[in-house]
């Protein structure tokens, strides 16, 4: 049976989820036309620093994350000191570390569909005077849809099922900063095996609906 | 407008181009070979690539400056481009393509539907532009750049990749835009057919260098260099010498034969000269030699006959090779088959030299 407690979790990881993703489309999609349209000194290093959440333990991210974000870190203590915000071990923290989780797979995917878009098409897309807003969005955005579609649904995914940089940066608070990968672990450890196992059908039915929901949105726009 | 292109330089892969060019239009071909730098050169003037120096102006605007570092960005040059693969946007209808870069026209500028009429794509607008032939494509390109309204229209190879027959008949709709809008236009080829129904002047780009440049009369009539000669596929290019003077012509020797040819600065006894001869300008006739007021008289044996496009070319061992154009009906009439024996004659003013 779903207990209130049980919704609570389900509803705070897709939000938070859904939030995180929103939050990086417009810097993970600059950053991957910037990579994939840019030539310049330093390319390659601003590349790997995107990609490190991807090849780094997400626990030692999530260390990073606490550092800079803690109330004596220099992002958290800026925050704190001037806005009165907190960031680690609340629900800010959750969506920071999702969002700096699944960003290098927005922009892998993004940018690879950038780059397959013609750039002669760019081209004279300007030269027909488009400005390079214009050119974006009427023309290399939209003919490279399905590759960021899938971009974003791969991030929003990472998301749902981040655990390692949020256990670091925003703890298993119950009601304030547990999703549901914390739960599960959570109710595994405390041997609550029909908890663990519900909770584990519900991420695999949320993983479910999300994949179709992606390909029943590139299959529509294909046709 | 004239475009005036001034010490343009552009570093290319293997090599440098380096252009002066003023083009007065209406139409200017840049004749070359692939690779010859065309596209990159067409780049450079839509602004889609800076160069490394010189000027483009359009008649008194300046488009760049490399010294001044100024490069005007190619969404306000006002240049209308057709690139060789068209580009025109697969996602969008033929509708959605033409009114991309439309603005509404001034006086005199063309309109939507005018150029729609003169272009014959009405029944195509609602469709995909992925779902129409070459030539609609082709079409459909060129509409969207005349939308604009361009000072200037850059067309590069519009038509080679298109067979013969959809390529005349899509000439005839690159004529109508020179005589209908007159924007004056830069149509980068490599196509004799194409430069010589359209174009009026020519620059001949030969690994980024132009090699000649003046009305295409002149450039096909007198190639300044063995090269440009045979690039403009000037079908007789034999080495000679000039062995005799007698008033305007000089007399030359090609293999066994001697030529007469006459040019306005007639080369010394002894020059080294090539010997351009265009196969339209030789006259087959078959019998026996008889006077005629054609200078060169070469007897000479059927090689072989070949069609290309709508004549026939007979290429003849007179002591030298040499090609000739002619109708199917000529040849039908003459009775020509290899083997054959058969005269050729060539006025002396058709015969050009070109130092060696």
């Amino acid at each position: 049976m779903m207990t209130g407690e049980t919704w609570q979790i389900v509803w705070f990881t897709v939000w938070v989820s859904i939030l995180s993703t929103l939050c990086i489309i417009p810097f993970g999609l600059a950053a991957a036309w910037w990579l994939a349209r840019v030539e310049c000194r330093g390319k390659s290093l601003i590349e790997t620093v995107i990609s490190l959440p991807l090849v780094m333990p997400p626990v030692a991210t999530g260390l990073i994350l606490l550092r800079l974000l803690g109330r004596r870190g220099p992002i958290g203590g800026f925050l704190h000191d001037h806005l009165g915000l907190s960031v680690a071990f609340t629900w800010r923290a959750v969506l920071v570390s999702l969002g700096v989780m699944s960003f290098p797979l927005l922009v892998r995917s993004a940018r690879a569909a950038f780059e397959g878009v013609n750039p002669r098409l760019e081209q004279v897309a300007s030269s027909l005077g488009a400005g390079p807003f214009r050119v974006f969005f009427s023309i290399t955005l939209p003919l490279a849809t399905r590759g960021v579609t899938a971009g974003i649904l791969l991030a929003f995914a990472r998301a749902l099922g981040e655990f390692g940089a949020t256990i670091m940066v925003a703890g298993n608070i119950p009601g304030q900063t547990t999703t549901l990968s914390l739960a599960i672990f959570q109710s595994v450890q405390l041997g609550q095996d029909t908890t663990a196992f519900r909770l584990l059908g519900i991420s695999t039915v949320l993983a479910f609906a999300a994949v179709w929901c992606g390909e029943w949105l590139t299959r529509r726009r294909k046709n | 407008m004239a475009l005036i292109l001034q010490d343009i330089c552009l570093d290319l892969d293997s090599f440098k181009l380096e252009v002066s060019l003023e083009a007065q239009g209406p139409v200017t071909a840049l004749f070359g070979p692939s690779g010859s730098g065309k596209t990159s050169l067409l780049d450079a003037i839509a602004g889609l690539r800076p160069p490394r120096s010189g000027r483009i102006q359009i008649g008194r605007h300046v488009l760049a400056d490399a010294a001044q570092k100024f490069f005007l960005p190619a969404r306000q040059r006002g240049i209308g481009y057709v690139p060789q693969d068209l580009a025109l946007f697969p996602h969008l209808t033929v509708r959605q393509n033409l009114l991309y870069g439309y603005r509404q026209p001034e006086t005199g500028k063309p309109s939507l539907e005018h150029v729609v009429d003169v272009l014959e794509i009405k029944p195509l607008l609602p469709r995909s532009v992925q779902q129409i032939s070459g030539g609609e494509q082709q079409r459909v390109a060129l509409a969207r750049a005349l939308l604009t309204a361009p000072r200037l229209l850059l067309l590069d190879e519009p038509l080679a990749k298109l067979d013969l027959p959809l390529k005349l008949k899509i000439l005839p709709y690159l004529a109508r835009i020179r005589d209908e809008f007159r924007i004056p236009m830069l149509y980068v080829t490599h196509d004799r057919l194409e430069t010589l129904s359209l174009a009026t002047e020519m620059a001949v780009i030969i690994r980024g260098r132009i090699a000649q440049k003046g009305t295409v009369q002149d450039v096909f009539n007198r190639p300044a260099t063995v090269d440009v000669a045979a690039l403009l596929t000037i079908e007789t290019i034999q080495s000679g010498r000039v062995v005799s003077r007698q008033g305007d012509l000089v007399r030359v020797a090609v293999g066994p034969k001697e030529l007469s040819a006459t040019e306005a600065n007639l080369p010394l006894v002894g020059t080294e000269v090539y010997v351009c001869i265009r196969a339209e300008d030789v006259i087959l006739v078959p019998g026996p030699d008889a006077p005629s007021s054609a200078r060169n008289h070469l007897s000479g044996v059927v090689q072989a006959i070949t069609r290309t496009g709508a004549v026939m070319r007979v290429d003849i061992d007179c002591g030298f090779p040499l090609a000739a154009l002619i109708t199917r009906q000529a040849l039908e009439e003459l009775a020509l088959v290899p083997g054959r024996p058969v005269l050729a004659l060539v006025k002396a003013p058709h015969v050009h030299l070109i130092r060696r």
